[in-house]
């Protein structure tokens, strides 16, 4: 059926193409989030991703190949994100929302902080294979394909990052073994 | 002694948090954005898929391509040849990124690597900001849109491969602020304070005959780059150089932004919304 769509889609037809926006607009959105930590940015990256699907579907020539391609869309229209907005908006605190997925109990306001400070901190190549990896649960060969860069360099770059991330709690819970009774 | 958590069930859920559906104004804004623009057409002779090569057709094809470099470098090659770049012909001793790569008259020089960016040879004037610049061909400049990409404007200048990225901007100083103070806390806002000298203690560098600052790389991730800036009468002006994609060396990043540097001149009375000026550019 998605591969009718993106065939659809191909000739012109609008309707078929926002059905595959149906299909897949919400991952993108929740990847593009991840990435971007900021909701407003993150739509419109995936506005930017779908404008730039549509108007170059044409030139996707395997239709099975919809899914990796509309990824690395998307991967491409948060860089941009990133880079445009990077100072200007590098102090907003984005806060998590409310809904199905809303705040973990589990993470603390301080681990909030905290991590998300030192996503902050990694470039956005880091940014994407981590989310891409651990939030998308995509393979390596894919995430590769997607960021276009060897699979090699995909697995050092999601170790960074992951360690980065860890490393971030781990300084951040050196807590006094008093203070953590008392808590 | 300390107390140490398991990091990784945090990250796992700090990491689930957030909006799981896309909002439906923007799925609406994808449907208009789709309706209103159109694709873009491809020739009718080319395959839906790309053919597949049988294994004779494939050996085939590749022995063409050989065939087709071997002619063609022979052709450059041969001696008198008049075509441009061709041993005998009209060499260019500056290397222009307008010009065809052009062979060395010596019979068997070692290859010189290619520079990272091209020669200066393409011009732009901002209406908008009250500079001219001058930036490698095969780049990208784009002219200031409104907000676009940065809140107030920005002009923007990409490399071909869309790592390098040169952000230039002035704006109209406010009356009654500590000139270098407003510069930091408006233009030169950072995310990592300890990278952010005061303007007075930045290195000094001459931009367009008027002494400007730089800063150099600071290796802020994600965004290490380097900024000029430059006060002219009522009017500041703002140089940051990126690179997006691979984070380049403080040498090669620090050499790249002189190289703009050399080439830019101002006008700062020709900006939208200056006051008459009080230093005209050299």
């Amino acid at each position: 059926m998605r591969t009718r769509l993106v065939e659809r889609a191909r000739e012109g037809d609008d309707v078929a193409f926002s059905e595959l926006v149906d299909l897949d607009g919400d991952v993108c959105y929740g990847i593009a989030f991840r990435i971007l930590r900021d909701a407003m940015r993150a739509q419109d990256a995936v506005q930017q991703a779908f404008l730039i699907a549509w108007r170059e579907h044409p030139r996707l020539r395997d239709p099975e190949r919809f899914g990796p391609w509309l990824h690395r869309l998307l991967v491409n229209a948060c860089y941009e994100e990133l880079r445009r907005y990077r100072r200007w908006n590098a102090n907003i605190r984005v806060l998590p929302v409310d809904g199905p997925s809303g705040p973990d109990p589990i993470v603390s306001v301080d681990d909030r902080d905290t991590l998300d400070r030192a996503f902050q901190r990694l470039t956005p190549e880091h940014r994407a294979v981590f989310v891409l990896h651990h939030h998308a649960g995509l393979p390596l060969a894919e995430i590769a394909e997607i960021v276009g860069a060897p699979v090699g360099t995909v697995k050092s770059r999601l170790h960074y990052a992951t360690q980065s991330l860890r490393a971030a709690i781990v300084a951040d819970s050196q807590v006094d073994p008093q203070e953590a009774r008392l808590a | 002694m300390n107390v140490q958590r398991d990091p990784d069930p945090i990250l796992a859920a700090w990491l689930h948090e957030g909006p799981t559906r896309l909002p439906d104004a923007t799925r609406r804004a994808i449907a208009v954005s789709i309706r209103t623009t159109r694709q873009t057409r491809l020739p009718s002779w080319l395959p839906w898929r790309a053919p597949t090569l049988t294994g004779m057709t494939r050996y085939a094809l590749a022995a063409v391509a050989v065939v087709a470099v071997v002619v063609g470098g022979l052709y450059l090659l041969k001696p008198g040849s008049s075509q441009p770049g061709g041993v005998g012909g009209p060499g260019s001793p500056v290397p222009s990124a307008s010009s065809s790569p052009s062979a060395s008259p010596t019979p068997s020089p070692p290859p010189s690597p290619e520079p990272p960016v091209g020669a200066m040879t393409q011009a732009f004037t901002s209406p908008t900001f009250g500079y001219a610049i001058r930036y490698p061909a095969g780049w990208t400049a784009t002219a200031t849109t409104g907000d676009a990409p940065t809140p107030g404007g920005a002009d923007g200048f990409e490399s071909a491969a869309k790592g390098w990225y040169l952000r230039a901007l002035s704006r109209a100083i406010p009356d009654g602020v500590v000139v270098d103070d407003w510069i930091v806390q408006t233009l030169q806002k950072s995310d990592d304070p300890g990278c952010m000298p005061p303007r007075n203690t930045q290195e000094s560098v001459v931009i367009g005959g008027h002494e400007g600052r730089i800063l150099g790389f600071c290796g802020v991730l994600p965004a290490p780059q380097i900024e000029a800036t430059i006060v002219l009468g009522k009017r500041a002006y703002l140089f940051t150089l990126f690179e997006t994609q691979e984070t380049p060396s403080a040498e090669e990043a620090r050499a790249l932004m002189d190289r703009f540097i050399t080439t830019i001149t101002f006008g700062p009375a020709s900006a939208e919304g200056s006051p008459a000026p009080s230093a005209s550019p050299s």
